[in-house]
């Protein structure tokens, strides 16, 4: 089933009305304000479509323009019909019916997805090498390929629907409502220029509309407050034209740009009929001011266009904007300070976020601070555990029932004391073992002996768990790194040197203390490649 | 898409012009004592420069009337505009 992944504390989407739509046939609901991807995420779906010659699943990836995957059939009706819209762009509208493209007999379970198993055999030009011959099957071929060409649908009856186009004239036109095109058409409107300020969404203000931090504070004030009062200014403005839900097309030589303004693609089914749909714009300014802001690109590796993965910048809008989480436990992996931007927000509207895994050696800038003081993952008593807070002296953890199930610390004592590590950064050099930080289970201390300033402990294990431990091999007790000396009957025995006993709590161990063990990683792969042979 | 700044109406939309080819090609003053050749260079033969060229243009759903154009064809810059008959702005 899916889940509902909204929150209610967005400005900007209007809970009051409901709205529903359709997409793959299954009726689903949404909110004013809303895009067909941010209801569609909110509804849990990220799997939206197929990729074009092997079937890969295809999910939401951004959060405008930009999208490169989530790309749908809009509306069922042979003359409206619409392919390859960005489901990002779409507004979302009463009766507004979406489908995947790609993909039959649904988009998850694709029989052309077969593409993907034999992607080796299927180089470049595959197609128009293999067939070409016998030259009279082509008649046979061709059926199989056309069908399979493209992604979406084309309409195959005339456009119902009223365009208009028209010419205008300005002195500055100033393409992007973000805080530099708001500034840029002030000035200009303010110095007596006929100014033109387009914006492809449907208000103005771009990404600091829900920039609510203490890092970016204008004026004292953060710059989501500053920026609505700069907007209300420019309504005053009498030089100034604004024209949202519009976006440039084209721009030629001489200043001659064309622009496509969005009339009634917004309005329910009902409103739509008799009004002009879109309007194309023939621009010819003396100036222009192109702020169209940044857009995020994505980090390469492996599998980075699966269903899931998002951009930072576009989790934030997700979550900030619409009020919708991604996901339930979050990861980001980054190598700049936006990430930690989308980390703050989803950490502050309740989203578990995993770990933010920067690339960087070391940053300073204030919004990491910040981050790391909320919700910077920290491995903590060999358990990797997700920092709430952190106060005076007291740090805040998340645990979860598993991680209570599997670790001691179902039965941790107030006051006790645990070993605190930081997770590994790059650079540094890798001593002991790789650890997790993911316990897979718990020990009793049973035999503590001194022998020449170092102490001989045994630890319980029954026959299940003792077949992961191999003399010599490393093991973690309490996130303390360490090596089996011997395997006994009912366990094994390790040897802990003075410095290690001095720093760390194994110094509080007693008869039938509880501890934390996690195996060596290796271990379990081999133990399951083996169980299933 | 050019603007053009027309010596009779000022400034309009490309897509209100024609052009017409090289500008100041003198018809010869006895066509009969021309060679086949010399005839041929004069009714067909025209620069196709890669810089400052120098054009004639209609503005044919304006006054409908001919006039040059110096252009950049490089760059597409207009250099000057000028009546038919005027002599051609020097460098």
């Amino acid at each position: 089933m899916s889940k509902n992944l909204r929150i209610t504390n967005s400005k900007f989407i209007d809970q009051t009305s409901r709205i529903s739509f359709k997409f793959d046939g299954k009726t689903l609901y949404g909110f004013k304000g809303d895009t067909l991807a941010s209801a569609l995420l909110a509804n849990d779906i990220h799997l939206v479509g197929r990729s074009f010659k092997y079937h890969r699943p295809r999910g939401i990836m951004a959060c405008g323009p930009e999208e490169p995957n989530a790309i749908v059939q809009v509306g069922s009706d042979a003359s409206i019909t619409e392919p390859n819209t960005r489901a990002t762009e779409i507004e979302l509208y009463e009766g507004l019916e979406a489908s995947s493209q790609n993909c039959w007999p649904s988009v998850n379970f694709d029989i052309g997805a077969v593409n993907n198993f034999f992607s080796p055999l299927i180089p470049a030009a595959f197609y128009y090498k293999t067939f070409m011959w016998p030259a009279n099957f082509w008649k046979l071929y061709e059926y199989f390929i056309r069908k399979s060409a493209g992604l979406g649908k084309s309409p195959t009856e005339p456009d119902k629907d009223i365009y208009d186009h028209r010419y205008l004239h300005c002195d500055v036109l100033v393409v992007g409502g973000g805080i530099s095109g708001i500034i840029a058409a002030k000035i200009a409107a303010k110095n007596n220029f006929n100014t033109l300020l387009i914006d492809d969404k449907n208000i103005l203000g771009g990404t600091t509309l829900f920039q609510e931090n203490e890092c970016f504070k204008i004026n004292n004030s953060y710059s989501n407050e500053w920026l609505k009062k700069e907007i209300e200014t420019l309504k005053s403005l009498k030089n100034l034209t604004i024209k949202t839900r519009t976006s440039l097309a084209a721009y030629h030589s001489y200043n001659y740009l064309l622009a496509r303004e969005n009339l009634t693609d917004h309005l329910d089914i009902n409103e739509k009929k008799d009004k002009i749909r879109q309007r194309l714009w023939k621009i010819r300014a003396k100036k222009v001011i192109i702020s169209t802001g940044a857009m995020e690109r994505p980090l390469i590796f492996n599998n980075n266009d699966r269903p899931g993965i998002i951009l930072s910048s576009s989790i934030k809008r997700y979550i900030d904007y619409y009020g919708v989480k991604c996901g339930q436990r979050i990861s980001l992996f980054t190598n700049n300070d936006s990430a930690y931007e989308a980390a703050i927000s989803l950490n502050n509207s309740g989203v578990i976020v995993n770990s933010v895994v920067d690339i960087r050696d070391k940053t300073n800038s204030l919004i990491v601070k910040q981050a790391e003081n909320l919700g910077i993952s920290i491995s903590c008593d060999g358990v990797c555990l997700t920092l709430i807070s952190k106060t005076n002296k007291i740090l805040e953890f998340y645990l979860s029932n598993e991680t209570l199930h599997r670790s001691k610390f179902k039965k941790i004592i107030k006051g006790e004391s645990i070993n605190l590590e930081l997770p590994l950064k790059k650079g540094q050099n890798i001593s002991g073992h790789i650890c997790q930080g993911h316990v897979d289970y718990v020990s009793k201390v049973k035999k503590i002996k001194l022998i020449d300033k170092s102490y001989l402990m045994e630890f319980s294990a029954n026959t299940k768990q003792k077949k992961s431990l191999i003399e010599k091999a490393s093991i973690l007790i309490n996130g303390v790194s360490l090596t089996i000396s011997k395997i006994t009957k009912n366990g094994f025995e390790v040897w802990i040197i003075p410095h290690t006993y001095k720093l760390t709590n194994l110094s509080k161990l007693k008869m039938n203390s509880l501890v934390n063990i996690e195996v060596d990683i290796l271990s379990k792969y081999v133990k399951k490649y083996f169980n299933e042979k | 898409m050019f603007l053009i700044n027309c010596p009779y109406c000022g400034e309009r939309d490309q897509s209100e012009f024609s052009a017409g080819g090289e500008a100041h090609i003198l018809r010869p003053k006895q066509p009969t004592e021309l060679s086949d050749d010399q005839w041929a260079e004069y009714l067909f033969m025209r620069k196709n420069i890669k810089g400052v060229q120098f054009e004639r243009w209609n503005h044919t759903h304006g006054c409908r009337k001919w006039f040059n154009m110096v252009r950049d064809t490089s760059n597409d810059k207009i250099h000057a505009v000028y009546k038919m008959g005027e002599k051609p702005p020097v460098k």
